[in-house]
């Protein structure tokens, strides 16, 4: 599907930005690029990253890329894994980045996307197509001392295949979405976020939705508050700050869940605590009203070491189902669906 | 230190990730040492032993203490297990594949200690080498 002026969007909002010379701040660059596919029989999140390599030890002006490939069958697998700084390849200005043998760029519409892990045998190969325009704040949120921007494409249809435990899977128009973080910032800064996006249908009609909520580290603070809609292709309604409320209830019970790097889960408290059980979220304004409820099943962590001390930041992947009630310029909706939320503890 | 390759023991892997730590993470090493201070142990990995002596700013390899405040014994299959997730640390307590012997006082700081450890390898860009090396030397002695 195409859109006059998305490739364009795409192309200049969606691109590296990595280095940008004569930052004071170089080593805070980071970019994260982030995709999750829904297939019919496996949930895929995967995300390339680079950032300017703030270990003690490290080389000044030095940059470190991690690829995470994480797949949800019955239960998540995958890992993450560092790629070698000769091995970084990017174009700034463009989408694109070869990350050792894991390759992402976009052209004639569509993004190609190969990720393989190199310690296990977890690879996705996949081109996923815009199904909807993208939703470019344009504006840097501040976290903590740094600040990060965001571009969000929350429906894409997505073809390809995982292998993945031994099993093949491949899919053919697959829901999927994607972002882009891009920002300087350390981890460790004073924040903390959740976020996630939702598929449903309305009489037939592709409906998806995205929330984020950036808060301080001890959530008295909300930094940024968005809840946005998109009917079909276009963006519908978004809500934001004051318009949003969010509640939380009960911990997904996880038993012991998959987190990577996995050395590190000896220095970091059991799991249990990040993840709720259900989130819900309302939002209304000028007479348009949505209701979100998320049940979360299970969950994989990310653990991000902090940049600032010996602390570690825990990122949760959880996959749920999503119930969505309201009223959007018009359409009655009371719609079950499926997303991808990620709830960030620092 | 100077050489770039531990020794194959055992205590050689142990004395020189210690000293990797300290070349690439100082704070975490001496994070250790802060945890350590004042405390002796003794570790047992496959009949190789090695004593640690803590003092404030080293953490010092010494001849065996007599008495020491904690001994931690185990294998090298279970620290790849731990380091692998497939086993807690208290998993391996309880199977019996990890044991660790020490005074209430001592136990916590010796944890504390380990916590710090790992804390600071995952952020040395020399570890990843040293694991792998780790993993060889450990398939080498189970194939040997």
């Amino acid at each position: 599907m195409s859109f006059p002026g998305l490739d364009h969007l795409i192309q200049t909002r969606d691109c590296v930005r990595f280095p940008q010379p004569g930052d004071a701040r170089g080593g805070w660059q980071k970019e994260w690029y982030h995709f999750c596919i829904m297939a019919p029989e496996v949930d895929v999140v995967v995300n390339l990253n680079v950032a300017g390599d703030m270990r003690p030890a490290a080389r000044p002006g030095s940059r470190v890329a991690r690829v995470i490939v994480l797949a949800r069958e019955r239960q998540w697998g995958g890992d993450l894994e560092t790629i070698a700084e000769r091995q970084i390849e990017l174009l700034p200005g463009e989408v694109w980045m070869r990350l050792g043998q894991n390759r992402l760029r976009f052209s004639d519409g569509r993004f190609s996307l190969v990720a393989a892990l190199q310690g296990r045998p977890l690879v996705v190969e996949a081109t996923l197509e815009p199904q909807t325009m993208p939703l470019a704040l344009g504006r840097e949120v501040r976290v903590g001392l740094g600040s990060i921007d965001w571009f969000v494409l929350p429906r894409l249809s997505a073809s390809g295949r995982v292998i993945s435990g031994g099993r093949l899977h491949e899919f053919d128009g697959a829901p999927a979405y994607h972002d882009h973080n891009w920002g300087r910032w350390l981890w460790g800064h004073d924040f903390c976020w959740e976020w996630g996006f939702a598929h449903f249908e309305v009489a037939g009609e592709p409906w998806s939705l995205v929330y984020d909520r950036t808060l301080n580290r001890p959530r008295t603070h909300a930094l940024e508050l968005t809840l946005a809609v998109w009917r079909g292709s276009q963006l519908a309604r978004i809500f934001s700050r004051r318009e949003v409320g969010v509640g939380q209830s009960g911990y997904v019970d996880n038993g012991r869940p998959l987190r990577v790097p996995r050395p590190l889960a000896i220095a970091v408290p059991a799991a249990g605590g990040d993840v709720p059980r259900r989130l819900e979220v309302s939002a209304a304004v000028d007479g348009d009203r949505l209701r979100l409820t998320v049940e979360l099943d299970d969950y994989a962590q990310i653990l991000v070491p902090h940049e600032t001390d010996l602390g570690t930041t825990v990122i949760s992947e959880a996959a749920g189902r999503v119930r969505v009630e309201g009223l959007i310029r018009g359409s009655r909706i009371d719609a079950s669906g499926r997303g991808i939320f990620e709830f960030l503890a620092a | 230190m100077s050489s770039s390759r531990p020794e194959q023991t055992v205590p050689g892997f142990i004395r020189f990730a210690l000293e990797l730590l300290r070349r690439e993470l100082p704070q975490a090493y001496y994070q250790m040492c802060n945890s350590l201070a004042g405390r002796s142990a003794v570790v047992r990995v496959e009949g190789e032993e090695l004593g640690i002596a803590g003092r404030p700013f080293e953490l010092a390899f010494v001849a065996l203490p007599r008495r020491p405040d904690i001994t931690v014994e185990t294998d090298c299959r279970t620290i790849l297990r731990v380091i692998d997730a497939e086993l807690t640390l208290e998993e391996a307590v309880r199977s019996g594949d990890l044991f660790v012997v020490g005074d209430r006082a001592s136990l916590p700081r010796f944890h504390e200690a380990l916590l710090t450890f790992v804390r600071g390898a995952v952020r040395s860009p020399g570890f990843p080498h040293l694991l792998e090396e780790f993993r060889w030397f450990a398939e080498s002695r189970r194939g040997g």
